[in-house]
């Protein structure tokens, strides 16, 4: 899979890889495992997706303690 | 990190006006406050995306505290001309997908490797009687096949499956990458993978008798 194929399937199928096909998943992983700027575009869509179907609550603050008692 | 006001759940990201990269900045002074703003700014993005590689809660969560603690842990190799976000987002997926390959790897090459590791622990006498002839027939096998990769494929499996280093520990004794680490290892379960099929045979190994991997292998990977 290219940066070109992974941002059609990005649009298409959402950044939640589970959603995918699993060939084509194992291939974007692939891709991720050595493309930054996959990378970069999986988080710009996360960033999207998150501004759309996310709601604005919900606590973190409970993994960021875990967090920084783990630093 | 002990600190009462750290206990805050996520008003400091919003309360602190400085930019991520001065924030980080401070971090490389020792900041953990700074540090702590943010992981507020910043925890939600990473959770979401190690789910998306993930598919799992809890294991999103653990890659994204994997993530943070990676980045606080690098900070002094960050430089200003890198927008930290964009590095963070970076650090997230690799360790999204670090635990999404060694949990693909279990049912698979892992499991293979563990028992070669659980056979050279317990010395051949005690495979025996633990398990007979079949089991040093697999030691062997796995033996004779991780003697055949080449050297730093030999070596990154044997430092992240055998002395369960995380994958930057193992970077930092090869001097090398983690990104090459991570490449060596799965290009080196390939190569095992590959090779023991053609003797699964032999080797007569199946889920049954597979032990469960030892704790922590491939943690923090």
């Amino acid at each position: 899979m290219d940066l070109k194929l992974f941002e059609a399937r990005l649009k298409a199928l959402g950044a939640a890889l589970d959603r995918w096909p699993d060939d084509e998943a194992e291939a974007a992983l692939d891709l991720l495992t050595t493309s930054e700027e996959a990378q970069d575009l999986f988080a710009r869509v996360t960033a999207e997706d998150m501004g759309v179907f996310d709601e604005p609550g919900g606590d973190m603050g409970a993994l960021a303690d875990r967090i920084a008692r783990n630093l | 990190m002990a600190n009462s006001a750290m206990t805050a759940t996520g008003d400091f990201g919003l309360a602190d006006v400085r930019s991520d990269e001065d924030l980080f900045l401070a971090c490389r002074e020792g900041d953990q406050l700074a540090f702590r703003v943010l992981v507020d700014r910043h925890l939600r993005m990473v959770r979401r995306l190690a789910l998306n590689v993930l598919g799992d809660v809890q294991e999103a969560e653990d890659a994204a505290q994997e993530a943070f603690i990676a980045a606080w842990r690098a900070r002094e190799r960050w430089t200003p001309e890198a927008r930290f976000s964009t590095w963070l987002h970076r650090i997230a997926v690799n360790k999204a997908i670090d635990r999404r390959r060694v949990r693909k790897a279990v049912p698979e090459s892992q499991e293979v490797i563990t028992r070669l590791a659980d056979a050279e622990v317990q010395g051949p006498a005690q495979a025996d009687a633990l398990a007979g002839l079949e089991r040093s027939e697999v030691a062997v096998t796995l033996q004779r096949a991780l003697g055949k990769l080449p050297d730093t494929q030999r070596q990154a499996l044997t430092l992240f499956y055998f002395e369960e280093l995380e994958v930057g520990r193992i970077a930092d004794a090869m001097g090398c990458s983690e990104q090459a680490v991570r490449s060596l290892l799965k290009r080196g379960r390939q190569t095992l993978k590959t090779r023991l099929q053609r003797q699964k045979k032999i080797c007569g190994y199946g889920p049954e008798t597979v032990r469960s991997a030892p704790e922590g292998a491939g943690r923090g990977a």
